[in-house]
């Protein structure tokens, strides 16, 4: 979803849209649930009270969202604040488990899939968080695609587009990988 | 790398990866419908934001335009949210009113009274004296300081204390803070703090961060406050199981039976009267004889006789 999909969204929810609120928990709350767990070791009961606090609390702040940054990066700022204060609750370290925020571990990750074409929890992880951020449907439909080996027709149906639709989010969806692939290798030292 | 990641290396790579871990439907319908409610709260209170606390003629004035409005919206949209109203109250308790009703994003303060409160699931809610608590939305509220007893209708309640946040799994709960301390005890059922499960007759105790387990009485005089605040229990074609029920939900005390003939007795009994308005350990005193029976209290049990 773009910045300017992104503020028409908030904009419905700050109205009072219940279906906007369908949209936006639809589109973010996997994602953050995943974002969290990776964060909290994979416990689900912590992530569940993470990411709940975290949404709670970004919807009561819907207004001081401007649209400068991706509305599920700026979901991610209150989902890091959470987080935080867990563990420091929690009066436990955070495990050194591989985030793909840690860019030099995770392109150092990569090379290694790329070189060893093996798969790894870490770079399972990586590859899994750059489809979570991807725009809205794009990491669905890449998914679909690659390891549920849908065809477009079938991708189409469960997207609720034209074929051609689908074709295109595809192209757009792949070339959205590369980009932030790209970026991840680009941030290494 | 990437800038030559061709379609088959994308493809490879997400194969690689496998599959995102898939998110539990139940997990997912829970937190939707507490962030809901607190959406709802916020859109509600943000065209409210100034009253505390609305008596049941104005509310029910706004639930008139309420209707009036979807009459004519085809949109559907948020009103300001009514989320409790209060039961009861005892002692001075400035400001809040048997019947008035408490809309989202409110603070409850108390001082030398106490209240208790109905949410909208038929949860009920005790606040103790010198006590600050706020109704985030139904089913997540904050207790700022002082001591709530939470008897639970549904599981999901939330609450947040300054030192982490308590969840119910379907119980009967108290939660009490001191400026550097939090106490939880549970006197039915299940609650999670940080990780910790505490079932009934178990109490965590929270200082410094640490969390510590220890076993604690279900009845008994540090219960009394919120037994106090018990709504009355309507006796009218209620059977004597009923009542005993909610004596025992409302003091901690187990009910037996000296006899199977008294507990076919007290199945098939129907009472009959009004309200139980006094304290549920004194009802049951008062009461069982008009069904043929009689109570005895000792060491956490009541006993029931003919």
């Amino acid at each position: 979803m773009d910045s300017m999909n992104d503020r028409t969204l908030v904009a419905r929810m700050i109205a009072g849209d219940e279906r906007a609120f369908d949209e936006f928990f639809k589109a973010n709350f996997a994602p953050m649930f995943r974002f969290a767990l990776r964060r909290l070791d994979g416990n689900e009961d912590a992530a569940e009270e993470v990411v709940q606090a975290a949404l709670s609390s970004a919807v009561t702040k819907l207004k001081t969202y401007r649209g400068e940054a991706a509305l599920m990066t700026w979901l991610f700022t209150f989902c890091r604040h959470e987080i935080a204060g867990w563990w420091r609750r929690s009066k436990r370290e955070p495990s050194t488990a591989l985030f793909a925020d840690d860019l030099a571990h995770a392109v150092a990750a990569l090379d290694s899939l790329a070189m060893a074409n093996a798969r790894s929890s870490d770079t399972a992880r990586i590859v899994q968080s750059i489809l979570d951020r991807l725009p809205r449907h794009y990491g669905d439909a890449l998914e679909w695609k690659y390891i549920d080996a849908l065809s477009v027709n079938e991708i189409a149906a469960r997207l609720g587009v034209g074929v051609k639709a689908a074709e295109s989010l595809l192209t757009r969806a792949r070339n959205a990988f590369r980009d932030a692939f790209a970026a991840v290798e680009g941030a290494m030292p | 790398m990437s800038n030559d990641l061709r379609d088959d290396a994308v493809e490879r790579l997400i194969k690689i990866a496998g599959p995102r871990p898939a998110v539990r439907a139940d997990v997912a319908a829970r937190v939707k419908a507490n962030v809901r409610d607190a959406w709802r709260a916020e859109v509600g209170a943000s065209r409210t934001r100034g009253r505390f606390i609305w008596t049941l003629p104005l509310a029910a004035a706004i639930a008139t335009a309420v209707v009036l409005t979807i009459t004519h919206t085809p949109q559907t949209t948020v009103q300001p949210w009514v989320v409790a109203h209060v039961e009861r109250v005892t002692g001075a308790t400035p400001g809040l009113k048997i019947g008035a009703s408490v809309i989202a994003r409110s603070t409850i303060v108390t001082t030398e009274g106490r209240a208790s409160f109905r949410l909208a699931d038929g949860t009920s809610l005790r606040l103790d004296t010198h006590s600050r608590l706020r109704f985030d939305t139904p089913h997540r509220l904050a207790l700022e300081s002082g001591a709530v007893y939470i008897d639970t209708a549904r599981r999901g309640i939330r609450l947040q204390t300054p030192f982490g946040l308590v969840r119910d799994i379907g119980t009967r709960f108290e939660v009490r803070l001191t400026p550097a301390s939090a106490r939880i005890r549970v006197r039915n059922g299940e609650v999670v703090f940080m990780n910790q499960h505490a079932h009934r007759g178990e109490q965590l105790d929270v200082v410094n961060g640490e969390v510590k387990t220890s076993r604690t009485a279900t009845w008994g005089d540090e219960w009394d406050w919120a037994m106090e605040l018990a709504p009355p229990f309507e006796l009218e074609g209620a059977h004597v199981t009923q009542f005993l029920a909610w004596v025992s939900g409302e003091t901690g005390l187990d009910v037996i039976y000296d006899s199977p003939a008294t507990a076919h007795r007290a199945e098939a009994t129907t009472m009959h009267g009004s309200r139980a308005a006094v304290r549920p350990d004194v009802a049951a005193k008062a009461f069982l004889p008009t069904a043929g029976l009689q109570a005895t209290i000792r060491d956490g049990v009541i006993t029931v006789r003919q």
